[in-house]
């Protein structure tokens, strides 16, 4: 007996070890859980994972039972309320008439409407999408390449990023490059590696400003910036009618919607 | 010893099922087919058996939507409405159950009510304390049961009444109109998941609210 290790009342545990990780306040628990797993619609594991739940917590078991209450005393209510006895929902002849004389419009809209084309709001999203970044990039971002490249700024305002280059090209930048005595770079001197391989339309833009070489006042027609790109490039009047026809597929599925 | 009559076998109890009751298939359902015999009438031109139509109808949809826009005249409206609707789209039917069709132009009338009231608020609903919401009592009920009925109605009714509007149309068409997960997902055009979501969430919606009178439910 001596031998025997002493046999402490609280030495080893002699029971069931208890589950720690379910011992989370109830603050902590998911709920919604416990009210998919109590739904009489509920899948297995949904409900095994309830009942796991309402387990461990007493409070979660309570929500259960509540929720299945509540949901037995919404199956009681009455499913039909007579409707307010002063009102007649029958259809006069007169209205009938007057429902029936839209169908035609009703009948050309009804695809666009609900139950329709399901893929018409996304085509919609899709084309008006395609037609602001076509327009974004045919007419308005080179329109600001050639602004920068037209006011013969200096080689690095062409090169450098938009905001930074504000600086350089505006009109004062012009004036005191303007006033110098020194004979100017020729524009195609003036384009460094780095704005030569900047974008297609500076390159353009450089070919066609290469003058011949001599003295030579920067332009000062700012009104005057889409030299090279004509707005009705085949790509801009793609973008114009992708934009076109996604705003049109847009207004459609309102007007279907409306006249539901 | 075994077959003396008063020894019985210690027997396990299971807990017990919950059966859905709600009915799954329509197909010989007679109310099924006396409609599409009045809507057939109907595309083809008789007046009168639309009229039929809405006659049968009327309760349930007036039921449906005074849950969902809990002013009475504002309901009716938009019953009226629902029936305009289904006049005009009387040719869109493309089969199924004419119940459901109802329903769905009913709750899509509901919502539009709904949100038209969201822009512009006139004043907030009044309080669901109508008596014609109960359903007449039974002669033979005990008058307890049916005052404890009656007040439990009430208490769900103004429960209802404060929960969201999404979270009040699918409890609506779960819990009371009977209709399962994937036909108000196709009636209220949401996803089958966001379905279930508003009808647990709701539910736990309407346990806060109910906390103080769950004795009600109990009893």
């Amino acid at each position: 007996m001596a031998d025997r290790e002493p046999q402490d009342r609280f030495g080893r545990p002699t029971e069931d070890m208890p589950d720690s990780a379910d011992r989370t306040p109830h603050a902590d628990h998911d709920l919604l859980v416990v009210a998919a797993g109590s739904d009489v619609g509920a899948d297995p594991a949904a409900r095994a994972a309830a009942a796991r739940q309402r387990a461990a917590c007493p409070e979660c078991d309570a929500l259960a039972r509540d929720l299945f209450l509540i949901a037995a005393g919404l199956q009681s209510l009455p499913r039909s309320i007579p409707a307010p006895a002063a009102r007649d929902f029958r259809l006069s002849p007169d209205q009938a008439r007057r429902l029936q004389r839209g169908n035609g419009l009703r009948r050309f809209l009804r695809p666009f409407g609900a139950g329709g084309i399901p893929s018409l709001r996304p085509m919609a999203a899709a084309f008006t999408t395609l037609g602001v970044a076509g327009l974004l990039f045919t007419l308005v971002l080179p329109g600001m390449t050639t602004f920068r490249v037209v006011t013969g700024a200096a080689p690095g305002a062409i090169s450098a990023p938009i905001g930074a280059g504000d600086a350089a090209a505006s009109p004062q930048a012009v004036k005191e490059n303007a006033s110098t005595d020194s004979p100017a770079v020729p524009a195609g001197a003036a384009t460094s590696p780095a704005a030569a391989g900047a974008s297609p339309a500076s390159l353009d833009l450089g070919r066609s400003s290469a003058t011949p070489p001599g003295p030579q006042v920067p332009s000062q027609d700012f009104s005057a910036p889409t030299a090279s790109v004509s707005p009705l490039s085949p790509v801009a009047v793609l973008s114009f009618v992708l934009l076109a026809a996604g705003v049109l597929l847009f207004v459609l599925r309102l007007a279907a919607y409306r006249l539901r | 010893m075994l077959d003396s009559p008063g020894f019985t076998l210690p027997l396990r109890r299971t807990p017990q099922t919950v059966e859905d009751l709600r009915p799954t298939s329509v197909v010989e359902d007679p109310a099924q087919r006396r409609d599409l015999i009045l809507l057939e009438r109907a595309r083809g031109g008789d007046l009168d058996a639309f009229n039929d139509l809405v006659v049968v109808y009327q309760d349930l949809l007036f039921a449906l939507i005074v849950r969902m826009v809990p002013d009475r005249d504002q309901a009716a409206d938009c019953v009226q409405e629902a029936f305009f609707s289904a006049f005009r789209n009387m040719a869109s039917f493309r089969g199924g159950i004419v119940r459901s069709w109802l329903s769905r132009i009913a709750i899509n009338a509901a919502m539009d009510t709904q949100r038209l009231r969201k822009r512009r608020p006139v004043d907030p609903y009044p309080e669901l304390e109508d008596d014609s919401w109960q359903p007449p009592a039974d002669a033979s009920a005990d008058p307890v049961t049916t005052a404890l009925e009656t007040e439990r109605h009430r208490a769900l009714n103004r429960a209802l009444a404060t929960v969201t509007d999404d979270q009040r149309a699918a409890i609506v068409l779960y819990d009371i109109e009977g209709y399962d997960y994937a036909e108000i997902a196709q009636m209220t055009g949401v996803s089958l998941g966001t379905v279930k979501s508003r009808i647990h969430r709701g539910r736990i919606a309407l346990r806060g609210l109910l906390a103080d009178q769950m004795e009600l439910f109990r009893g």
